[in-house]
């Protein structure tokens, strides 16, 4: 089954110190996903020296289809080794996760990484086996819809230490807390959050380790399809709209002229929800057939906002205008598909109406950089 | 502005061919609307004075069959806008003053 993996990364920095000794890469290649955490030794730059070193070596060598023990290999030989320990250590998760689900995690000295599907907890099938001088743990595991990972770094686990309450949170209860506070609708960058913001409590908001919090969870990839305007010329209505009807997944359509030709094309009435009117962005449109029907121009404007400015998801499900909307159909999806009518609308440059309304091409094509740079897959085709 | 081409789907002032739901049983159909031009224009305005005139909400049929409200999305007139139309008639640059003195001549 083919999986798509919703990354979120939170990290606290140690009390007193600038930087995080902690360093997480997420490299994306042609059909899997890595991901390297690393926990350098001690704190400030020198971890941040160690960590950053670590994780680039390890990312940059498996990107290019290094094995792990070259990996290893090398790190242990070009590591700079700390003038006061005589030393030159720096601990790491590695994931490899292929879009088919087929996953496999390697540990070395970081806590046990959590592994898990909806509320419960999962152990992977477990190796362990020493390279050079260093014992690692390996795990080979298919993820499905709905698995997750979580991988932290010490400073999580023993979150609480030296404070009031001394003890640390450690890996059963981190693993229950987990358990507890998963749910599908959340983001996993919410999730990263929430876990760090707790660390942060307990450390009594002075934290005394830097402490990381990478969750990766495991979905279906969602598909939208999305006709933006009207094509150029009238002989292509036909070919647009079964395009449109042909595509995958959640149906989109931006435009009040475009929503007409797909209702006319498809002969469906398209209706008016004035419910979803607000201040400044028009009303949706309702057309059977079709998940959401919107008004273009102005719409794009606000959905590009909401996207860039990065506004969160559960914010946006709970308004009701189009671009709010369109704004979270188009985060929650994976792959999308855009086809673009380039035909424009003169009476959109009249005085009287904002300029940025009227330069509807330049907002899509920013719409689309922005998706891409967000990781989705959008492909698109113009008419 | 060229009026011939003013619409996006270039079918010219008030073509727009798609059609729009009549009631057969009222005597006017009322369309307001509610496109990317006219909205910027202020046509919510505009559907205020027109339910404040009419005493109905869209959707709806008056009491005595007279005047059904309907929205649509783009009525194919963008240059002129904000637009409604009363059955196959079209008010150009519609404001919310001027909607009682056009429906004076429907009443």
């Amino acid at each position: 089954m083919e999986i798509r993996l919703d990354y979120g990364i939170a990290q606290l920095i140690k009390h007193n110190e600038e930087l995080c000794g902690d360093s997480v890469e997420v490299i994306r290649t042609d059909r899997a996903s890595i991901i390297v955490v690393s926990d350098g030794m001690g704190s400030g730059v020198k971890a941040n020296i160690l960590s950053r070193l670590t994780v680039k070596t390890a990312g940059t060598m498996l990107k290019m289809g290094g094995d792990i023990d070259e990996v290893i290999d090398t790190l242990a030989h070009t590591l700079p080794v700390c003038k006061v320990r005589n030393l030159a250590y720096s601990t790491f998760t590695i994931g490899h996760i292929r879009d088919d689900g087929r996953a496999y995690l390697v540990e070395f000295d970081n806590p046990t990484i959590f592994v898990g599907h909806n509320n419960k907890i999962v152990k992977p099938h477990q190796v362990s086996r020493k390279i050079g001088e260093k014992n690692i743990n390996e795990y080979f595991l298919k993820m499905q819809d709905n698995d997750w990972l979580v991988i932290v770094s010490d400073g999580v686990l023993h979150a609480g230490i030296g404070n009031i309450m001394n003890m640390g949170w450690g890996w059963d209860r981190v693993a229950k807390h987990l358990e507890e506070t998963y749910s599908p609708l959340k983001s996993a960058s919410q999730w990263a959050e929430e876990t760090k913001q707790l660390c942060y409590n307990l450390y009594g908001e002075k934290p005394g380790d830097d402490a990381t919090v990478v969750v990766v969870k495991a979905r279906k990839p969602r598909h939208v399809s999305m006709l933006v305007g009207p094509p150029q010329s009238k002989e292509d209505d036909y070919e647009v709209v079964n395009k449109l009807m042909d595509g995958t997944g959640t149906k989109i359509v931006c435009g009040g002229t475009t929503g007409n030709i797909v209702g006319r094309v498809l002969g469906r009435q398209v209706n008016v929800d004035l419910s979803s009117n607000c201040d400044n962005i028009p009303p949706i449109g309702i057309l059977p057939g079709i998940n959401l029907v919107t008004e273009g121009a102005v719409t794009l404007v606000y959905a590009l906002e909401y996207i860039k400015y990065g506004t969160k998801l559960t914010e946006l499900k709970t308004r009701k205008d189009g671009a709010s909307r369109l704004a979270a159909a188009l985060i929650e999806a994976d792959d999308i598909h855009l086809i673009i009518g380039t035909a424009s609308n003169p009476s959109l440059q009249d005085v009287q109406v904002p300029a940025i309304y009227t330069y509807k091409q330049h907002v899509i094509r920013d719409l689309v950089y922005t998706l891409k740079q967000s990781g989705k897959n959008v492909t698109e085709e113009y008419y | 502005m060229n009026a011939k081409n003013c619409c996006q789907c270039s079918t010219g002032i008030g073509q727009n061919d798609s059609e729009y739901k009549k009631k057969v049983n009222v005597k006017y159909n009322v369309f307001i609307c509610l496109g990317t031009t006219c909205y910027l224009r202020g046509s919510i305005d505009i559907l205020k004075s027109i339910k404040d005139e009419l005493g109905i909400e869209p959707g709806e049929t008056t009491t005595d069959n007279m005047f059904a409200l309907e929205l649509v999305r783009c009525l194919g007139a963008c240059a002129v806008g904000p637009v409604m139309m009363i059955n196959d008639v079209l008010y150009p640059n519609v404001s919310p003053d001027s909607v009682a003195e056009i429906f004076k001549a429907y009443k």
